[in-house]
């Protein structure tokens, strides 16, 4: 899921300055989940933009809003809601910010939320990031725990010197993801695959804006300027 | 070839020191207490931007230290360079007369006074050890052929013995070791047993370790970093024995106690790293009284 965190009211109204009539995005998924963007989330959004003196044109929550498809769906269904409006707030993530964009073919789109982090529905309530998305996957190396997310400088090769009972020098109060990680590898047994030596990463495959297309059936990953497929050795 | 090398080769007992650049131009400032015995020292360390406060540049440093008659040990951190910038900033050092490079992970960010600067960590320290490495026999990490390579650099790294976690301490070690890390320096050191324990253990490793050594400067800061500051674990005795003297005496007594340590390290360590922290005066006494 993309974690997300709703915006303080002081900085939306910033942003709708000028601005008058809104109609604001929430998210069925990923925001209503964090709290930041579902039913309720919108129509408190709703009734603090109208004290502020703003028209809420109207509101809509699509069961994904970074869907493309959906989100121009709705729109087209409630075309009349949609005349006049000077911008939309979205409650969702920032994918969600341009799928609002394309679905409106361009509209003005404010995003409501940051976009903090894609993460693991723990349990109902807490989310937490495991993984960076860094688009090269090195877990099994680490017995599934990534030490790019886990580690606060990302090392690949082990602790820094900063590691002291257990937690992180960034934050006492957090593991030391390196410590995580050879507990773990202890419990399965593998802390000799810790000993090899982890070159430095490509990150080519990290570089953004990233995209996926479906090509004859097959998918094929594009980032830095390079085509990547999972059939190819 | 560096002093530093040669004392190593040599089997002398290598003895350094460290310098921290100021937030400023006024980077001799900070050299000037060394003077005096700059003979004693076979090189001095120059921290990199340390604690993740932002100062004067450490290859400057280190080409002031020079400028003074004192071989610099070049301390260059993954924190704030990406690959690119790492080996060019090497490349230029040597060019400049640098022969001893430190490699640290460097701390976070967040825990220095630019908390908001983006914590680079391209590489980490096994892997720049071992782009050094690669610069050294020519190539970058790239693989393409350099018009000249520091082929003298000696590479050192960073270890601490008494680490709470010590078998992941002791499995980088032995990858840095392998990439190429010629000598390592360590956390301070005060538990000589401790320490002879931990060359048993690395014996295999064949590498050269110069053992930290830091001058206490009260009972205080030494509870206060045996609970803030990872790697440093400061035995109550000697706690207590820097307590038992008069405020006004604590630097005596903290000459005698590192004298007593690094007496005890002959033999054990290859040399001992003495991080005075101000107190760069009080060296020449701490090295009268271990005999060297
Ligand atoms: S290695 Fe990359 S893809 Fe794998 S968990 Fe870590 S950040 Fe995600
Ligand atoms: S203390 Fe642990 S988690 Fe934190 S930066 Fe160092 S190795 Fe990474």
């Amino acid at each position: 899921m993309h974690a997300t965190v709703q915006k303080k009211l002081k900085e939306i109204l910033r942003m709708l300055e000028g601005e008058n009539r809104i109609f604001i995005f929430g998210c069925g998924s990923c925001a209503t989940q964090c709290m930041s963007g579902g039913r309720a989330q919108v129509d408190e959004m709703s009734r603090q933009l109208e004290d502020a003196g703003k028209i809420v044109a109207g509101t809509h929550i699509p069961e994904t809003c970074c869907s493309q498809g959906t989100v121009r769906k709705a729109v087209l269904e409630l075309r009349a809601a949609h005349v006049g409006v000077d911008s939309y707030l979205v409650l969702a993530c920032g994918q969600a910010v341009h799928t609002v964009i394309d679905a409106t073919d361009g509209a003005l789109v404010h995003p409501g939320c940051d976009t903090v982090f894609g993460g693991e529905t723990h349990f109902r309530g807490v989310f937490k990031e495991y993984c960076a998305l860094c688009g090269d996957c090195i877990s099994d190396r680490t017995g599934g725990l990534c030490p790019l997310t886990l580690c606060s400088k990302g090392l690949l090769n082990g602790p820094c010197g900063g590691s002291k009972g257990g937690r992180c020098e960034v934050d006492r109060q957090r593991d030391c993801g390196w410590v995580l990680i050879y507990e773990r590898m202890k419990t399965l047994g593998k802390l000799e695959n810790l000993k090899e030596i982890q070159a430095a990463p490509d990150r080519i495959k990290s570089d953004g804006p990233r995209r996926i297309e479906i090509r004859n059936g097959q998918p094929v990953f594009i980032a830095g300027g390079k085509e990547f497929r999972s059939s190819e050795d | 070839m560096s002093r530093l090398k040669e004392m190593l080769d040599g089997g002398s007992f290598a003895v350094t020191a460290e310098i921290g650049p100021p937030k400023g131009v006024d980077i001799n400032r900070v050299i000037e207490p060394l003077l005096p015995f700059r003979n004693r020292l076979a090189a001095v360390n120059v921290t990199d931007n340390q604690s993740s406060i932002m100062r004067a540049s450490s290859v400057a440093a280190s080409v002031m230290l020079m400028q003074h008659g004192i071989e610099p040990v070049y301390q260059l951190t993954c924190r704030d360079r990406n690959r690119l910038a790492l080996q060019s900033d090497a490349l230029g050092a040597y060019a400049l007369g640098i022969r001893n490079v430190l490699v640290l992970s460097g701390d976070h960010p967040k825990v220095g006074d630019h908390p908001q600067a983006k914590p680079v960590y391209d590489l980490d320290s096994v892997n720049l050890l071992e782009a050094l490495d690669g610069l050294r026999k020519g190539f970058d990490m790239a693989g393409q052929t350099l018009t000249a390579a520091p082929s003298e650099f000696l590479l050192g790294a960073a270890v601490s013995p008494e680490s709470d976690a010590p078998e992941l301490q002791l499995m980088k070690m032995e990858k840095k070791v392998r990439v190429g890390a010629d000598f390592f320096q360590t956390q301070p050191v005060f538990d000589v047993e401790r320490f002879a324990r931990f060359r048993e253990e690395t014996a295999s490793l064949e590498s050269r370790v110069l053992a930290g050594i830091i001058l206490l400067k009260s009972p205080a800061m030494a509870k206060f970093m045996n609970e803030n500051i990872a790697g440093i674990s400061v035995p109550q005795d000697i706690i207590d024995e820097m307590a038992s003297v008069p405020k006004e005496d604590f630097y005596k007594k903290s000459i005698e106690i590192a004298a007593r340590v690094i007496t005890g390290l002959k033999g054990v360590a290859d040399g001992v790293h003495i991080m005075a922290i101000g107190w760069e005066r009080h060296i020449p006494a701490v090295l009268d009284a271990a005999g060297l």
